[in-house]
């Protein structure tokens, strides 16, 4: 078995089609950057199993999550996974640290319902919000709620992480501790697909891999792409600003 | 709400015609009332078992409501399915149908002497729970439609989500949807409810009208509105409906139902 993530996607939504290769050896961090509608999103999607695949393969440490040519398609809860969206999308009727338990009680069966919420009280207070663990999430502020997020996904430890521009909405002050509770909860070998739009996520990435319209137009380290000429939206967001 | 976006007069007029024809009837009737024995006539024996029945028929009627409209709403809402339109013309067709006609049919389909009725003995005419079915159906199309309308503003995120962390398809549905749909079903709970507590062509065609376990309060105010005698019962339960829908609405309107 290959460790790590394999992917070869082919998928359409809408008039959108995507068409990607994407490779990430366990334990490494992908950023993936690219314009709007480049098919960021959809990529992140495509890997939960959210959207499904039209052709190609997706392929997790050896276990084949997604390959339509033999019929394989395992459903999102089957995939050792979890997603930040963009949005946060925190469940409105639960309290904060309920949300951050809701995947403990289906990925990690035998823990009680005591353990569930001590862990996620733990994740809560390595981001930095055990204070409002008994909120419900409008009473929190849209840089908490993405936090809270974040929290949610992480503290079930899975073997691939997708982070859809995950600190978009959180104030300077709060990403450096942010980016430690996702390294601190970072479980040995977990793969890390993140879409950026900032330098400093796409610059501690192993890997950037840049889309336009759907098509992957380059791969390689921050600083390799920060410094080729042929793609000026990619080399100003990456390049070097000293 | 800025200045700008308030009707012109002319339309504002109309408006208040509108109101005035809501209005009319409603002063008419507190008009006609007999007041000096509203108590009394509240607590006739025919009342009292109208209201009973009536109690247990719209009750049960919206619970039926609930039960089978609910996952009726969700599978028009979120599937793709073939038939689809037909199903949902079938479903809410006692919407524009004289209710008298829905009565029909189900006296073609429940009645004594339909097979129904010959497998269980009797059918469902002539018994409450034959006023309570006929009921339900009217009544049901109502919180469908206002559920669906729910489930379709959901973002859908949530359920994929929830997916996405592991929970299996009953759970999302039970943890995720259902209570996202809440407000949804409260508001469709109560009109069914209200449409349930008013319903009247359908029941007397279909249950019949008998004292105690078909008579609801509709019918009682049909039948005693028929005898000179006994018009001012007519006018009194009128005005006791009139206070409890006014009453529920109220009520549950400010306490159940988030305001957007």
């Amino acid at each position: 078995m290959n460790p790590g993530l394999e992917a070869n996607v082919k998928a359409g939504v809408a008039a959108f089609s995507l068409a990607a290769v994407l490779t990430a050896g366990t334990g490494t961090t992908v950023a993936v950057v690219g314009p709007n509608g480049s098919g960021k999103t959809t990529l992140l999607n495509v890997l939960a199993g959210v959207v499904p695949l039209s052709g190609g393969e997706i392929v997790v440490n050896g276990t084949v999550w997604d390959r339509p040519a033999d019929g394989i398609r395992l459903t999102p809860e089957q995939r050792d996974l979890a997603l930040v969206p963009q949005n946060a999308l925190l469940f409105p009727h639960f309290t904060v640290v309920d949300n951050v338990a809701f995947g403990l009680r289906y990925r990690d069966r035998g823990l009680s319902r005591r353990v569930q919420r001590d862990q996620a009280l733990a994740a809560l207070e390595a981001a930095g919000l055990d204070h409002l663990a008994d909120r419900k999430p409008n009473q929190l502020s849209g840089g908490q709620r993405q936090r809270v997020a974040i929290a949610r996904a992480v503290v079930t430890r899975p073997s691939l992480l997708l982070l859809d521009e995950p600190l978009s909405n959180v104030d300077a002050a709060n990403r450096h501790q942010l980016r430690e509770t996702i390294d601190q909860l970072r479980p040995p070998g977990q793969i890390q697909i993140v879409v950026t739009h900032g330098r400093l996520h796409a610059s501690t990435a192993d890997q950037v891999v840049a889309l336009d319209h759907g098509r992957v137009v380059a791969t390689g380290t921050a600083e390799e792409l920060g410094r080729q000429r042929k793609i000026g939206w990619l080399r100003d967001m990456l390049a070097p600003t000293d | 709400m800025t200045a700008l976006r308030r009707p012109p007069p002319a339309v504002l007029a109309v408006a208040g015609l509108g109101v005035l024809v809501f209005v009319i009837p409603v002063v008419a009737l507190l008009a006609d009332a007999p007041w000096s024995t509203l108590f009394t006539q509240f607590t006739a024996p025919e009342t009292v078992a109208a209201g009973r029945v009536s109690v247990i028929v719209s009750l049960a009627a919206t619970a039926l409501a609930v039960i089978l409209g609910v996952p009726m709403a969700f599978a028009l809402a979120n599937m793709d399915f073939w038939g689809k339109p037909i199903v949902r013309t079938i479903i809410t067709v006692p919407l524009v149908l004289p209710p008298v006609v829905t009565g029909v049919a189900l006296t073609s389909a429940f009645g004594r002497r339909t097979l129904f009725g010959e497998l269980t003995g009797i059918g469902l005419t002539s018994t409450m729970a034959g006023a309570i079915l006929a009921a339900a159906v009217v009544a049901t199309p109502f919180l469908v439609l206002t559920v669906e309308g729910t489930l379709r503003s959901t973002d859908p995120g949530y359920e994929q989500l929830a997916a996405t962390l592991g929970a299996p398809p009953l759970a999302r549905w039970w943890r995720i949807s259902l209570p996202l749909a809440r407000p949804g079903i409260l508001a469709g709970a109560i009109l069914a409810w209200a449409r349930a507590l008013g319903e009247f062509g359908a029941t007397i065609t279909f249950a019949g009208n008998t004292e105690g376990s078909t008579q609801t309060l509709p019918l009682e105010i049909a039948l005693a509105l028929e005898n000179p005698d006994t018009q001012d019962r007519a006018v009194a339960v009128s005005i006791l409906m009139l206070i409890v829908s006014l009453t529920v609405l109220i009520t549950l309107r400010d306490r159940w139902i988030p305001r957007r």
